[in-house]
């Protein structure tokens, strides 16, 4: 009995100096990432951010107490970053913890400063209860403050917390020129886009018929003329490029109306200016198998929407390997232009993007049928380059950069009713395009970090079948060919052994 | 060493002599493959390149599998009385549990091993992220030898298979599933205990590509507890007897 007892107490005392570890290993962050993409780590952008903090931060969490686990995971994953933020910001940030339910007081403050309580379906003692619950943040740098309402799970915090801080600490933020005068888009229309700069840019509009100093800005844009542009503009353009300057530019080469079924071509001078810089944009529409779809109110007995693919709104997935591109997977392009080189080699031209190898061109005007059957005679032209950057002497001496893609309306958002999203990586696109001919690394790598999907290969389908059942009946026949093999075996040794004489 | 190597020899043969190592790998293999290629979510209806799909099947076969495997481990020698005879050799008790556990570890590898076929078609038709699913490997391999410590234990303490393969299922399904769901409608301490307790939060971490210290040392504390509790027992009942 005596015996018995200590068994169960060594057992005891076993268990207990195991639980003892686990409390204490949850207190102990040890963690290394493995992914290809170090998706878990913190980036390099944020680390240069945090290193570049001068002033003390203060990051006031609004979090309430007994949340389920899976948020409280979220919360503890969240603080563990925050930990891993102070110490690359050499202990620049100070942590504070609010419970705004413990008083009105608190949950009033949480409220003014933008955190509102999110419903949240908690399950108690055989009940669904509906809880408030306040999951939020401020940041504070000196006098200015900024908010994040809502803690969500995953890496998309990183840049949330990293673009916070840097706007927070940003002393004077660069000037970004965006040209109007020429039909442009409007920056209402560009919501995502100005969104997106507005953190690390200034961006304001220029006219190039005034005259104003373009030197101060760091980049300058032009999206989508569809007015001649003058030379007296070119000229300032020029003069600006001379000086070492940047510019981005999305052209539309050709356009097409949708309402009327025709796609007609764009001459605003533009292309024959950037034919002089050496590239060509090409006032043809490029059309490609792997493409985008419209809808269309199908009218019969009952009018219903129907999705078609339209080839005129190319799926663009070949990227190469640049800064602008770094990141990026998938960008979708509307009534797009290829681009071609026609400059000489004193000038470093890159090619960013091009179209799926079964793409083709057709040259403007065209007329739109969405009904149209394509087939591969329609796709003669694959690979076509849609975006390039080009940097060297383009003008003088001074080194200048130039990113061209041949679509203007890619991100374009528009107002009202028409208001569209547009793809992140669209967005990403000009974003890092900016920040490239900033000659800033600006957020790059951070933009697209933990975005990486892995697709499948485009398969045939009687391959997909083959792969399918492969692999599901391959590793039963090893296993079975190795169990008749192992059977045969032992038949043959026991026969052996049963012959006469073996046993005696 | 060599005494556990000699042990986990004896076991595999009985295993693979039974055709029971052959029914349960080709068992869990069908029941993966189907799943993980040609039915539900599987690989081509997900469209990505990575093996979640699998892992998630094998999360599950396994932890039947394994009790299945375990539930003899020591209930045969207790029942046969082979066990003392076991011991008269220069045998200690940690060697025999070592050997039990080595063996059924062994026969777990070998049934994970022809998915890498898995792996390497996956590979052929898509970008996989290497280390995630090495991790991913990783995670099932500390599970099962969870489970199998868990069923070496369950079948110390009883000489019936079948009690021996319920009660490793009843204590196992509390890990796999129950402290999981317990988690999800608890709040505040209670829901973080339950969900620290829980396999699949620690599973899940790993399989994502992530070492965490805590992960590891969770699996490795049931991993000790269970062979040091299944020590114990056979010290009392040797004793005993």
């Amino acid at each position: 009995m005596r015996f018995k007892d200590n068994v169960v107490a060594r057992l005891i005392f076993v268990l207990s100096c195991l639980i003892i570890l686990n409390i204490l290993s949850s207190y102990v962050f040890f963690r290394v990432d493995f992914t290809a993409d170090k998706r878990y780590t913190l980036d390099k952008v944020t680390k240069r951010i945090l290193r570049e903090v001068k002033d003390p931060i203060i990051i006031t969490m609004y979090v309430s107490e007994d949340l389920p686990p899976d948020i409280s995971r979220t919360i503890r994953d969240f603080k563990h970053l925050l930990t891993e933020y102070n110490a690359h910001s050499k202990k620049r940030i100070e942590i504070e913890e609010v419970n705004p339910n413990s008083n009105e007081e608190l949950e009033m403050k949480a409220i003014e400063v933008g955190i509102h309580p999110v419903p949240l379906e908690v399950r108690e003692k055989d009940q669904v209860k509906v809880q408030k619950v306040f999951l939020g943040l401020v940041i504070q740098v000196g006098e200015k403050s900024e908010t994040i309402p809502l803690i969500q799970p995953g890496i998309a915090m990183e840049y949330n917390l990293s673009t916070l801080i840097k706007r927070l600490t940003i002393q004077d933020k660069p000037k970004v020129g965006y040209v109007i005068g020429h039909g442009e888009p409007v920056l209402a229309t560009l919501d995502q886009m100005t969104k997106e700069l507005s953190v690390l840019y200034d961006l304001k509009t220029i006219d190039l018929n005034t005259r104003m100093d373009l030197s101060e800005y760091k980049a300058i844009m032009i999206l989508s003329p569809f007015e001649e542009i003058k030379p007296r503009e070119f000229r300032r353009l020029d003069n600006y490029l001379a000086t070492g300057g940047g510019i981005f530019v999305g052209i539309d080469r050709v356009n097409g109306i949708l309402n009327h079924g025709i796609g007609v071509g764009v001459n605003t001078n533009l292309e024959t200016w950037l034919e002089e810089k050496g590239i060509l944009v090409e006032d043809a529409f490029i059309v490609d198998k792997k493409c985008s779809t419209v809808t269309v109110q199908e009218k019969s007995y009952f009018s219903y929407p129907q999705q078609y693919n339209f080839p005129y709104l190319p799926l663009i997935t070949e990227f190469s390997d640049h800064s602008i591109t770094d990141g990026i997977e998938a960008m979708i392009l509307q009534f797009a232009s290829p681009l071609k080189y026609v400059g000489d080699s004193s000038l470093v031209y890159h090619e960013l993007a091009w179209t799926s190898d079964m793409s083709g061109k057709l040259k403007a005007p065209v007329s739109f049928n969405i009904g149209q059957i394509w087939g591969p005679s329609d796709f003669l032209y694959p690979r076509q380059t849609v975006a390039a950057a080009l940097h060297g002497p383009i003008v003088s001496e001074q080194e200048a950069r130039l990113c061209v893609i041949g679509d203007g309306n890619f991100i374009v958002n528009g107002v009202g009713e028409q208001k569209i999203t547009i793809q992140a990586d669209n967005i990403n696109f000009v974003a890092n395009a900016i920040d490239w001919l900033s000659d800033d690394s600006g957020l790059m790598s951070l933009r697209t970090k933990g975005v990486q999907s892995r697709p499948l290969k485009e398969l045939t389908d009687s391959k997909v079948l083959f792969i399918k059942y492969f692999n599901f009946l391959f590793p039963l026949l090893l296993v079975v060919i190795l169990g008749l093999l192992q059977f045969r075996r032992r038949s043959k040794k026991r026969t052996r052994l049963m012959k006469n004489g073996v046993v005696k | 060493m060599n005494q556990i190597i000699q042990i986990a020899k004896r076991e595999l043969i009985g295993f693979f002599d039974s055709l029971m190592g052959y029914v349960l790998i080709i068992m869990f293999l069908g029941f993966s493959g189907f799943f993980t290629w040609l039915y539900g979510d599987d690989i081509f209806f997900i469209g990505e390149a990575n093996l979640s799909i699998f892992f998630k099947v094998a999360y599950w076969s396994l932890f039947f599998f394994i009790p299945s495997l375990t539930m003899r481990s020591l209930t045969g020698e207790l029942k046969g009385g082979t066990l003392e005879l076991l011991l008269t050799k220069p045998i200690s008790y940690w060697q025999l549990i070592l050997g039990k556990f080595t063996s059924t570890f062994v026969l777990i590898f070998m049934a994970l091993t022809p998915s890498i076929i898995y792996y390497l078609s996956l590979w052929s038709i898509g970008s996989v992220d290497h280390p995630a699913v090495i991790l991913g490997y990783i995670g099932l391999l500390m599970m099962s030898m969870s489970y199998i410590a868990l069923g070496i234990f369950c079948s110390s303490i009883t000489e019936s298979p079948v009690i021996a393969l319920l009660s490793t299922l009843f204590i196992g399904i509390f890990f796999h599933q129950i402290f999981e769901t317990v988690a999800s409608s608890s709040l505040g301490l209670a829901g973080s205990i339950f969900s620290s307790l829980s396999m699949f939060t620690h599973f899940e971490s790993i399989s994502r590509g992530i070492f965490d210290l805590q992960d590891f040392i969770y699996f490795f504390s049931i991993i000790i507890f269970g062979l040091y509790a299944s020590k114990e027992v056979l010290v009392s009942r040797n004793l005993k007897a």
